[in-house]
């Protein structure tokens, strides 16, 4: 049923008079947001990261549409009517656009699950994508709602450990999920550290009752490896510790919420654990 | 036998040495642990976090240390003794930037999850070629020929090494070039030390076995082959040297990343207090470069607020110094 309301919702904009417009995005984050909202067709190019499994979690679908590398000269032959970037990529490129008369959204990178929905929206209106926007928007909220759970002080604390040993700190998309799964972010509790990189020795010396491994980027380099160090093996056993796949929460998409239903889960495991 | 019982003493000192260090970079890190508490868990089989740090975190770190620094140290002393030239050194002859190719061709490309023993191979595989070059460029030549060649060959291994790690699929991997040609020793394994461990005992057992041919050799090429030392053939003294040298530094690099100077400034050091025969020389050197190794982790890790500082930054720091007093010496000399 939901699938044939989809259907007809996506076709009333193509019945419409008026062409949709012709979308170009520079980021790997817009460029899943266009690819959940866009219409066939509609997408003139995305960037080739969105088509990499590891950092993009709609990467199958990226393959059906064109993608260009975010130069401005690639952006500007492709002649888009709306142009998608993050505030921190592909800067002359943007510019380059808004010269030549497109119509260029600059979303900020989100840094908390109430920036999701609002991402969408603003890109479905200017898209002329709008309702399915408040589709997209709407099995959000409920899904959020019945996944989040309320905070307690006394929950249990969880680190997110990144390669070359980076935690993630508050005000990130990934603190918040942590915070609607009812568990408190390592990196705020223990605030007297000053550098975003936290030593194997400090962890497990001062022990997070979850660890969970910011799994990113394919290959091997010194700096992955380091997540699979047998000391950390053998401080985090078990229930202790969790593998996330980073493209989750990399972007604040509706699949976002995966990584909270799987630290839910992980959460009930610690408190059987013994 | 005065000079003797001086090496004795020197060798008795360091190894002092370097048992009161290892002893102390187990206990003394960036945090606070019970360190007895620890060494209880560790014999009971305990994993607490405490025997965790040390076991598996401290221990292999300072092992590493006394195993790559002792390599450097030896391999320093017998190509110093060889090339019967003050400057030459692993790392300045390229020798270590050879094996930081080998090893970086290996590790990144996922040769290595088909075996983890591939990791010393590769290295072992950089540092031979490297020697191999190395000898047959230099030849009989004098200082100059072998500097600009070790030059030549430590570039060129190093730009290899970066384009290597820029063409591979992980997006960290071109960040970490600093690992490579500057060295560092953390948050290493036990799986580390596993398989540097034969290249390390086989390599310096081979340059040990040629220290009196070493001595032999300060006299001239023609009097040590009368004295019944075969310099070159399958079993001769060149060979001994170049594979003991490609073994040990090769299984290093590939565990540490090249780190510069510690054959060069060791051998410097000791010479005076060993009498000026090579042979005196070897073992003081590779106790020397253990201990100078394990000085310097303890310092990069006391130091270090936040990002850790690499371990070959400070040996080059101590290092590059005596490398300009002696070329100022050679200026002076006019040689």
């Amino acid at each position: 049923m939901a699938g044939i309301i989809a259907g007809i919702l996506g076709c009333i904009p193509i019945a419409r008079a008026q062409p949709l417009p012709r979308v170009v995005s520079v980021n790997v984050c817009t460029d899943q947001l266009l690819l959940l909202l866009a219409a066939p067709g509609q997408i003139a190019g995305i960037t080739p990261l969105a088509r990499d499994c590891w950092n993009a979690v709609l990467c199958e679908r990226a393959r059906q549409v064109p993608v260009l590398r975010p130069t401005a000269e690639n952006v500007v032959a492709a002649h888009p009517d709306v142009v998608l970037g993050e505030s921190y990529t592909a800067a002359v490129a943007l510019q380059v656009a808004r010269d030549r008369g497109a119509r260029v959204i600059v979303l900020p990178p989100a840094q908390a699950l109430a920036d999701i929905p609002d991402q969408i929206m603003v890109v479905a209106r200017a898209i002329g994508a709008t309702a399915r926007g408040r589709e997209l928007t709407g099995a959000f909220a409920s899904r959020l709602a019945s996944l989040s759970t309320g905070r307690d002080p006394a929950d249990p604390t969880a680190a997110i450990y990144a390669a070359s040993g980076f935690v993630t700190r508050a005000g990130s998309l990934p603190d918040d999920v942590l915070a609607h799964a009812g568990l408190r972010n390592y990196a705020t509790v223990m605030a007297q550290q000053t550098s975003a990189r936290l030593s194997m020795e400090m962890l497990i010396a001062h022990p997070p009752d979850l660890l969970v491994l910011d799994r990113s980027g394919q290959g091997t380099s010194l700096a992955q490896s380091m997540l699979d160090h047998p000391a950390l093996k053998q401080a985090f056993a078990g229930a202790h510790h969790l593998d996330m796949p980073a493209r989750l929460w990399l972007c604040g998409l509706p699949q976002t919420l995966d990584s909270i239903a799987m630290l839910r889960a992980a959460r009930d495991r610690l408190e059987t654990a013994p | 036998m005065k000079p003797d019982r001086n090496t004795l003493l020197l060798n008795i000192v360091l190894l002092a040495g370097v048992v009161v260090l290892s002893g102390m970079s187990l206990v003394w890190g960036e945090t606070r642990i019970m360190v007895w508490q620890a060494l209880g868990d560790i014999l009971a089989g305990r994993h607490g976090a405490g025997a965790i740090i040390v076991e598996q975190l401290r221990l292999p770190r300072a092992l590493l240390a006394i195993m790559v620094g002792g390599t450097l140290g030896l391999s320093g002393a017998v190509l110093q003794g060889y090339l019967r030239n003050p400057l030459a050194d692993p790392g300045i002859l390229g020798v270590s930037g050879g094996a930081a190719l080998g090893a970086v061709s290996v590790f990144y490309t996922g040769l290595m999850q088909v075996s983890v023993m591939a990791l010393p191979l590769g290295g072992l595989a950089g540092a031979l070629c490297a020697v191999v070059v190395l000898m047959g460029l230099v030849g009989r030549g004098g200082t100059l020929v072998l500097l600009l060649a070790g030059a030549a060959l430590s570039s060129f291994a190093a730009a290899l090494t970066a384009l290597v790690l820029n063409l591979v699929p992980s997006p960290y991997a071109s960040f970490e070039i600093m690992h490579w040609l500057m060295g560092s020793l953390t948050d290493r394994t036990f799986t580390h030390v596993w398989i540097c461990l034969p290249g390390v005992v086989c390599g310096m057992l081979l340059m040990l076995s040629a220290g009196r041919a070493l001595d032999a050799l300060t006299l001239g090429e023609d009097v040590a082959e009368s004295l019944g030392f075969r310099l070159h053939g399958v079993c001769g003294m060149q060979t001994r040297i170049v594979l003991g040298a490609a073994l040990s530094v090769g299984s290093c690099v590939a565990v540490s990343g090249a780190i510069g100077f510690v054959g060069l400034v060791v051998p410097h050091l000791l010479r005076p207090l060993t009498g000026y025969q090579p042979s005196r020389l070897l073992v003081p050197s590779a106790l020397g470069g253990s201990l100078l190794l394990l000085g310097a982790d303890m310092v990069v890790r006391v130091v270090s607020a936040g990002t850790e500082l690499q371990l070959g930054v400070l040996t080059a720091l101590v290092g590059a110094p005596v490398f300009f007093i002696r070329v100022i010496m050679l200026k002076r000399t006019g040689s």
